[in-house]
């Protein structure tokens, strides 16, 4: 006999007896097993089973199927909570750490939804992007403190006597986080590194490697480096137009990763070299850095073995991030990329992923501002990620001093991703967080860099629709640029902090 | 920043500062200090000869916080001489016109033939594209301020 569990099912699948048509097409597109034909040929649903992420709801041919939250009443608790008393259920069963994906879904303060744009009336012309170019271009890396310029000869044109290091030329101040060929399936990342390519922008390999499919893309593909270092050789290294030397995930900062064996099938084995089946955990440090010194000397390795390609060091926002972030600057760092506590992940311990790390506006504004103080700003440009979900907050991030932004989850849900935060069970029924053949097969990657290169191009209208009512015509100028920003409803230690002035302060 | 203390708040003395920062500490020539103010559009930068456009992809990247971006029409009076200026998009007038070795710059063309009834030559300077005027022998500044004094 099975034993009974407390934790009743969230959902509740309805199906409308009457329409459904019996074909078995939610047996078939449910990846979580939900569904069963009965003797009848009836679909019957386990409730238990059911992750809400709409796959059958979408193909079910007669809209037969509706998705309900189990309306069961618990009685009421302030602070024991029914998802509280489930997780201790679950945990008297199981004595495990509780799992996650996706990001923090905890009602914590949005700063974002608390900061207002400005725009130009009467006295400074706003300006109209359909009649008016606009500019988004970004060039992401270590810039000269200045330009030096040689007189041309005999009257010629001055010539640039300065140095560059190599950039990252972005056409849109938008691309693609990390999200590693293991923990998201190979389409995916065809998906990604199609689009990236079609709107001159970067995917990042995240720390699973780079497929072999993906090597004509790889101009526009960032590869990581993480304490896994799992798929890292010469090559790889010098395939990338930068490399990312992952030091923490906003979505669990200060711990490690863990793919399950179950995810690592041949394509994955081979391209992560490790052999497959086995678990692949990554360290939470890199067993060779354990100071700012030791990170500068993977970096100047990483240079060496790239001929001087950016390099991009990736930390969780934390308490200490910026002075964490000064020094990765000072490591050599050309690009520090802020990850935010809301950022997403394909596992994650729950109680670390809803209660570790900072929000990305606070991380980007005062890593902004101690850079600005020390005088190294144009060593490093800032990418912000984790909780950037629409244009609006890509802008309001700009404004606050971020260079660009990157996006994971709505990248994801652009996909079909219907953010049921099950990416660690490797059973997605949209084929994007699995390595099952029968669901990656569901994701076609031509279709889904359409998508891709969609969001992004509606996300650059609109953030020149954005910088047009500022009436600046060129993204940089909004970079840093908090004047634009005012506060509403922060207190005012938050307002101090981000440097922002309350709503109704003029200049 | 950069060591400058902004104490008048105004626009114009934050010209003042990044003229003093790319021309006085970074010593760019004043031409190419007005094309990091009002910088030309990409895609102009773009269609450039290869040594040319390096330079301005180079002015853009180092001092793309420093675009003035919005409406301005400004004269800098410098130990060298004046350079007049106006916005990348030329929302304010700028009007400049020659006389012999006299150069005159202002808003409105009347206001030159005010002082000037027909000058050698008048013309609107295209957006972002400084008006540079240099003195045969750069004057020194004490100089300068003894004659005004006379």
């Amino acid at each position: 006999m099975t034993e009974t569990t407390f934790v009743r099912p969230e959902f509740r699948v309805k199906i409308d007896r009457e329409a459904c048509s019996e074909c078995g097409r939610c047996v078939h597109q449910c990846g979580w097993e939900v569904y069963e034909l009965n003797a009848e040929g009836r679909p019957v649903p386990d409730h238990a089973k059911c992750a809400a992420c709409h796959r059958c709801v979408t193909y079910c041919p007669t809209d037969a199927i509706t998705i309900e939250k189990n309306p069961l009443a618990y009685k009421e608790s302030d602070s024991m909570s029914p998802e509280l008393r489930k997780a201790v259920w679950r945990q008297a069963e199981t004595g495990g750490v509780m799992l996650t994906g996706m990001g923090n879904d905890k009602p914590y303060l949005r700063i974002f939804d608390h900061l207002l744009l400005d725009a130009c009336q009467v006295t400074n012309p706003s300006v109209d992007p359909l009649r008016e170019p606009m500019e988004l271009r970004t060039y992401l890396g270590r810039k000269p403190d200045a330009v030096k310029v040689e007189p041309g000869e005999n009257g010629a044109a001055p010539r640039l006597a300065t140095e560059f290091d190599p950039q990252l030329k972005m056409d849109t101040p938008l691309m693609f986080g990390g999200m590693s060929f293991g923990s998201v399936s190979l389409n995916v990342h065809r998906a990604l590194a199609m689009a990236a390519q079609e709107m001159g922008t970067y995917m990042n390999t995240g720390e699973g490697g780079l497929h072999a499919d993906l090597k004509p893309y790889s101009d526009h593909i960032v590869v990581q480096c993480a304490s896994g270092r799992f798929g890292v050789y010469a090559e790889y290294l010098q395939a990338g137009a930068a490399v990312e030397i992952k030091i923490g995930q906003g979505a669990k900062p200060g711990i490690g990763g863990h793919l399950p064996g179950e995810k690592i099938d041949e394509e994955v084995s081979t391209t992560r070299m490790i052999p497959q089946g086995t678990d692949a955990l990554s360290p939470a440090p890199h067993h060779d850095i354990y100071s700012i010194e030791d990170l500068r000397q993977l970096i100047y390795a990483i240079k060496e073995a790239t001929g001087y390609k950016p390099v991009s060091v990736k930390i969780a926002a934390v308490h200490n991030v910026a002075a964490i972030a000064s020094g990765v600057v000072r490591a050599g760092a050309d690009i520090v990329y802020l990850d935010g506590f809301r950022g997403g992940t394909g596992a994650a311990p729950t109680v670390v992923r809803d209660h570790v790390g900072i929000p990305i506006e606070i991380a980007i504004a005062v890593v902004d501002q101690r850079l600005r103080d020390e005088g190294i700003r144009s060593r490093a440009s800032i990418v912000a990620a984790g909780g950037i979900r629409s244009s609006a907050d890509v802008a309001k991030a700009i404004a606050l001093g971020a260079d660009a932004c990157a996006i994971g989850t709505v990248a994801l849900v652009a996909l079909g991703c219907h953010v049921c935060q099950k990416c660690f069970t490797g059973r997605c029924s949209w084929g994007i967080c699995t390595q099952r053949p029968d669901l990656t097969r569901r994701l076609d990657p031509e279709w889904g860099a359409e998508r891709l290169a969609n969001l992004l191009n509606a996300w650059s209208h609109e953030i020149k629709e954005l910088l047009g009512a500022l009436g600046v015509n060129a993204v940089e100028s909004l970079r840093g640029s908090r004047e634009r920003l005012r506060s509403l409803g922060l207190d005012k230690e938050t307002t101090e902090i981000l440097r922002v002035k309350p709503a109704g302060m003029g200049h | 920043m950069f060591g400058y203390r902004c104490t008048l708040r105004t626009d114009t003395e934050v010209v003042t500062y990044l003229f003093d920062l790319m021309l006085r500490r970074h010593g760019l020539p004043v031409e190419m200090a007005c094309r990091a103010l009002a910088s030309p559009f990409w895609e102009d930068i773009d269609r450039m000869p290869e040594e040319e456009k390096e330079l301005y992809t180079a002015l853009r990247m180092v001092y793309g916080s420093a675009l003035l971006n919005g409406p301005f029409a400004i004269v800098l009076g410098m130990a060298e001489g004046m350079v007049a200026l106006n916005d990348r998009i030329k929302l304010r007038p700028l009007v400049a016109a020659r006389d012999g070795s006299r150069v005159f710059v202002a808003s409105e063309e009347s206001a030159i033939r005010e002082i000037c009834a027909k000058p050698e030559v008048s013309w609107m300077p295209r957006a972002g594209e400084p008006v540079v005027a240099k003195l045969r022998k750069p004057a020194a500044l004490t100089q300068e301020v003894g004659q005004r004094n006379d």
